[in-house]
Formats: structure tokens, C-alpha cells, sequence
């Protein structure tokens, strides 16, 4: 070969990783946006949708019929409904949107997704703040809770959490996913649902407590439990689980986090099956203590941010940084450090480093706020090269996605989501991913 | 002694005559008869518990229909959802004795009742009327309800009923655990419903 091919050949070989296009160069005026409504859901769990509550319908959910088959262009009716406390929301919180309107722009190449979303926030300022370590004199003790926690609803403490949106992704592989989307998901006794389970009895079930090693039950798919109402203890074992995941019926979930991943560009990757696991590999966050030393594992860099500690009132304050980055902005936590009584240091620390796997797929996701709304750029690869906790898709292939927020610290069922809709990478559907050229 | 003739031809067309009348108003009045009077809520709650069955007894257990009374509404009675118009269907009102399946009623579980379970054979007889309304397109609710008049104000219900009409869905396949107490809807009437044109 001469030089001037191998010149070429090196310059196709190094543009390779380059076709795939940097979503903020993407012409986006250009590309539509579909308005998608989300809604306040309350406690509409999979068991209440198939009871006679869920009146006139029961029989038909049972059976799998499409929530918008009866609820189509009713969202802001059935999130006033909720908002208001009327059914479904044992605690309103005053000032809670029926919906919200959550603009989606979708593109693709031959590797990636490419999504902009946008919405506007409840706060006049982004969510980018999450519960923290305060010391009180003596110990490290949290501070913050999402806004349904008895701590801010019975007591009065300070709502903190922070702002999210997530997608959920199936391939057709989950029954009932394309009618029901989300809400084969979420069940009685999992958190701020109806008959919350206890510790103790979360411990005690063979597959959560005894395999997962959880204490709490959170998101699960009813192709996991024996009965027909998918009740959360009823559990299959480890290996009937694993068969369902090994013919893909598990729903991918994944969540941009105004904490805990944006300010290292990234969304966690999960999926859920018999729990909301995340995927394989390491995380984009972690839990900020050091359980044998019982303080915080890392606290500000005050060399390189100016400070080692937060306050109540600086925890919102965007100018600086709001999070531990481990690579760029902390040092080992210093107990000896003249700690003041309500000095803060965040709970987690997310790193962009120290993810790993196929928890780390979603890489290029970044959010910003601007004049009361978020907007999100996220890429994501058709193929991530993880089909055991990944859904692939493929050029021409439709998806059934669920879109959902997190606003106004907020957690749980706090959420406000959208029905199931088809997504298109270049084919017809509820969205159509433009085709980029 | 002579005995009188007392079936003399006059005396024969007379009483021949009567009975006639009687036959005659008989078949007029047997319906509503039967309907207002011999199945009147209270005979009804001689053999059917009124804390099981009526709304006036025991509100958690039967609500009224409708729900809310508007100008011109009158509160349903058993009759008008259980006994189907017409002379031969208001003969149901005697013949139902037969079964007496609700007579032991009396006699039925307490401690059950107490738990607040709903015993078998009480889930077993709304089974038996759901099958009814179905066998007979909901007959008895159609005696109040005109299809063409039913106007829902809300998307969702226009919606429902149109694609009831389409499917040709009867009223109780929708509307159901209206109300007496709840009973759980069985898997035929989920199957029933897939067959039926859902899904």
C-alpha cells in the first residue's frame, strides 16, 4: 500500500467512532417535536388497575387492553383527579401539576439515538440538589427527603431531591408492556404504595431479601411472581427469573439524574425485572459513606472549588458545583477538618470514571437548565453490545417506550408519565426518529 | 222437597260471565300486580336479607341506583332489575321459590359475615343473575336505560359506548358490581370478554 492509501485508510479508520453525530451539532429546530403528556399517576398500581376500583374497567386491564384504548387525551383529567387528592393520592401536595408537557425530538444514525428533551419545572431553579450528610455537633446525619417522606409531610423538614427523567424501553419481549406500559411495573407494598411492605417481611422473602439482599420493594414486572394479581412476596425462584430474563422480558429503564449523573454527562442504565436492578457493571453514582469509618468517604476539594462543605442555603447555588466528582472536585473526607454544626456534604458521589460496563452505556447525556426549563440532550447506542440487560434495537425497528419525570423533589410515585408509545428509529410510529444524512 | 236449580242457564252465563271478568282483569293485572305487590322490596326482604341487599339497611354493603336521584328519577326497586317485563317473566316472581336459595340465607355463617367476607353461596347467586343479564342482553336494565337516549358527557364513556355498540357488548359486561356487595369477577367472564371482540 502506498503511503497516501495508508494515509487514507488511517483517516477512514480514526473518522470511524466520528459518524456518530454530537447531538448539541444536530439541527434540531428542524427535527419535530412531539408533545408528549405526562401525568400524575398516585397509587394507580397494577393490583388497583385489576380491581373493581378501577371501575368498568377491570375486566379489560385483566385481559390487556391498552390504557388509551378508554384513557386516550385524558391525562390532564386523570392528573387533576390525582393532584387534587380526589382518588388515588393519600397526600396532595398543594401546587402539584395535573401534567406536564414534555417535548420530544428524536434522531438517529446508523449507531445511535439521538433525544432533546425539554420541559419546564415546577421550582425557579433546577433540581439539581439531593438529600446530604449534615453534621450536627456530633454526627453525620441525613438531611433531605423526597417530598412524600414522612419527615417532610408529617414534620416539616426540608424537601430535597433531585429532578430526573427516565425511559422505559421494551421490544416487544414484555406481555402487556405496549397496552399498559409503566403500569405493569409498579405494585402494592412497593414504596409510598398502598400496603407498603415491611423490612422485616422484605427480608424474610426468599428472592428479595434472600438473593437480591434488599430491605424494600421497589419496581417489578409480574412475570416474576406465580399469582395472577403479581403479588409482591409471591416470588418465582432465582432461575425462573433468570429464564425470563435470558428470553429478554425484562423492560430497560433508564434515568437522567439532576444529582447524581448530570454533571459527569451521563444517565444510570438499569432494567427492570423482579426488582429495578442496575445493569452490569459499576454505576454512575454511589453512596457517599464509609461504613466502616461510619463519616462520609469524600468531602469538597476546597483547593480546587473553594470550599469543603456545604450549607442548607448554598446546596441550590448552581454557580458552584453541587456534586462530589471524585476524579475532578473532592479529597478523602477529613474528620478533623473543624466541621461546624450544619456544615453538608452531598449523600453520593457520581463519576464518570469510575462507571463501568454496561451501567455505564448511557455516556453522553447532559442536561440544562435554562429560564425554568430543562432541556436534555441524550445519545444512546442502538446496540449497546449488552443484550442481556439491554434492549437492542435496530434500524427500521419500533419500540415501545414510557416517558417520565421527576420534578420538585420528588421520588416514587411521584413521578409524572406518559401512556406507552411507539417509537420508530426511521420507521412510522407514535415517534419517528429522523433519519440523520 | 224440590231441591232449587241453582245451575239454572241464567245463573251459568252469570258466574261463566264472572269468571270471565276476573280472568280477563286477571291478565291485565298479573304484571303489575305481581310487580308492585307480591314482589315488593319488603316480600322480597322476607327471604333476601335487607342488610345484605338493601341500601336503606346497610349502605356499605348495597348502594342505591341510581347513585344520585335527579329531578323525575325514582330509586330502583328489586323488581326493576330482577324481574324482566312482560306477563310470562313476572311468573319468575313465583316460580323462583322453587330454588329457595336464599331462603337458608337466614341461617348462613354469622362469624363470616362479621369478617366481613362474602360468603360463596351470596358470590354464587350475583353470579347467576351476571349470567342472566348476559344470556338476556340485559334485559331489566334496558327496561329503563334506552340505548339511543344514552348520552355520556365524558370522552371516556362516549368512547366505551361506542365501542361497546361496535362489539356488541351488553350493558352488565361493563357495568357491573354496581350495586350489591363486590363479588370478584371470574376468569369465563375475563375469557368471555376476549371472545367477545376485546383485546
Amino acid at each position: 500500500m502506498t503511503k497516501r492509501g495508508l494515509l487514507a485508510a488511517a483517516v477512514i479508520l480514526a473518522a470511524g467512532p466520528a459518524f456518530a453525530a454530537d447531538p448539541a451539532t444536530i439541527d434540531w429546530p428542524n427535527i419535530s417535536t412531539n408533545t408528549v403528556k405526562l401525568f400524575f399517576p398516585g397509587q394507580s398500581t397494577y393490583q388497583w388497575l385489576r380491581s373493581s376500583e378501577h371501575k368498568r374497567a377491570q375486566k379489560e386491564t385483566i385481559k390487556g387492553e391498552a390504557c388509551t384504548s378508554c384513557h386516550e387525551d385524558e391525562e390532564a383529567e386523570l392528573g387533576q383527579i390525582t393532584v387534587s387528592g380526589d382518588r388515588l393520592e393519600p397526600h396532595p401536595i398543594e401546587g402539584k401539576q395535573a401534567v406536564i408537557d414534555l417535548g420530544v425530538q428524536v434522531a438517529h444514525d446508523s449507531e445511535n439515538l439521538y433525544f432533546r428533551y425539554q420541559w419546564k419545572t415546577r421550582n425557579a431553579f433546577p433540581g439539581s440538589a439531593h438529600p446530604h450528610w449534615i453534621y450536627d455537633g456530633k454526627d453525620w446525619k441525613v438531611m433531605g427527603w423526597p417530598r412524600l417522606h414522612k419527615n417532610v409531610w408529617d414534620d416539616g423538614k426540608p424537601a430535597i431531591y433531585e429532578d430526573r427523567l427516565s425511559m422505559m424501553v421494551d421490544d416487544g419481549s414484555v406481555p402487556m408492556f405496549a397496552e399498559q406500559g409503566c403500569w405493569l411495573t409498579c405494585h402494592d407494598g412497593m414504596r409510598d404504595s398502598p400496603d407498603v411492605a415491611s423490612k422485616d417481611d422484605t427480608k424474610a422473602n426468599p428472592l428479595i431479601g434472600g438473593v437480591l439482599k434488599k430491605s424494600d420493594v421497589r419496581k417489578y414486572l409480574p412475570s416474576t411472581r406465580t399469582d395472577d394479581n403479581a403479588t409482591w412476596d409471591q416470588t418465582k425462584s432465582a432461575e425462573e427469573v433468570a429464564a425470563v430474563k435470558a428470553a429478554g422480558g425484562f423492560v430497560d429503564l433508564m434515568q437522567w439524574r439532576g444529582h447524581r449523573s448530570n454533571p459527569v454527562g451521563m444517565a444510570d442504565d438499569g432494567y427492570v425485572l423482579e426488582y429495578r436492578l442496575s445493569d452490569a457493571g459499576k454505576g454512575v453514582f454511589s453512596k457517599n459513606w464509609d461504613k466502616k469509618a461510619n463519616q462520609p468517604k469524600y468531602m469538597f476539594d476546597e483547593v480546587k472549588v473553594g470550599f469543603k462543605s456545604r450549607t442548607l442555603d448554598e446546596i441550590r447555588d448552581t454557580s458552584k458545583p453541587t456534586s462530589l466528582i471524585p476524579e475532578s472536585n473532592t479529597v478523602a473526607f477529613d474528620p478533623n477538618a473543624g466541621w461546624k454544626k450544619g456544615d453538608m456534604i452531598p449523600e453520593y458521589y457520581t463519576t464518570r470514571e469510575g462507571a463501568k460496563g454496561s451501567a455505564a452505556d448511557n455516556s453522553d447525556v447532559k442536561g440544562v437548565w435554562e429560564d425554568g426549563v430543562w432541556t436534555v440532550l441524550w445519545t444512546r447506542k442502538l446496540d449497546t453490545g449488552n443484550p442481556a440487560d439491554d434492549k437492542i434495537m435496530k434500524v427500521g425497528g419500533v419500540y415501545t417506550f414510557n416517558f417520565a419525570v421527576h420534578d420538585d423533589n420528588i421520588t416514587t410515585r411521584g413521578h409524572h408519565v406518559s401512556w406507552p408509545m411507539t417509537l420508530g428509529v426511521g420507521a412510522e410510529a407514535d415517534i419517528t426518529a429522523v433519519t440523520l444524512k | 222437597m224440590r231441591i232449587p236449580n241453582l245451575f239454572s242457564r241464567n245463573t251459568a252465563i252469570t258466574i261463566g260471565g264472572a269468571v270471565v271478568v276476573i280472568l280477563i282483569a286477571w291478565l291485565f293485572a298479573y304484571e303489575p300486580v305481581t310487580r308492585s305487590f307480591v314482589a315488593a322490596d319488603p316480600v322480597c326482604a322476607f327471604c333476601h336479607l335487607e342488610r345484605e341487599y338493601s341500601p336503606a339497611a346497610r349502605l356499605s354493603f348495597s348502594t342505591p341506583h341510581p347513585a344520585e336521584l335527579k329531578e323525575g328519577e325514582f330509586e330502583a326497586r328489586c323488581v326493576d332489575c330482577h324481574l324482566p317485563e312482560g306477563f310470562l317473566p313476572a311468573t319468575f316472581a313465583y316460580t323462583h321459590y322453587l330454588s329457595a336459595t336464599d331462603l337458608f340465607g337466614h341461617f348462613r355463617d354469622r362469624a363470616s359475615e362479621r369478617a366481613g367476607a362474602w360468603i360463596p353461596q351470596s358470590a354464587a347467586r350475583a353470579y347467576r343473575v351476571r349470567d342472566r343479564l348476559l344470556e338476556y342482553d340485559s334485559a331489566t336494565c334496558r327496561s329503563c336505560h334506552i340505548e339511543a337516549e344514552i348520552k355520556p358527557k365524558r370522552k371516556r364513556g362516549q368512547k366505551a359506548h361506542a365501542k361497546a355498540l361496535e362489539k356488541k357488548q351488553t350493558c352488565s359486561e361493563c357495568h357491573y358490581n354496581l350495586v350489591h356487595r363486590e363479588v370478584d369477577i371470574r376468569d369465563v367472564e375475563v375469557e368471555t370478554a376476549k371472545t367477545s371482540g376485546g383485546g
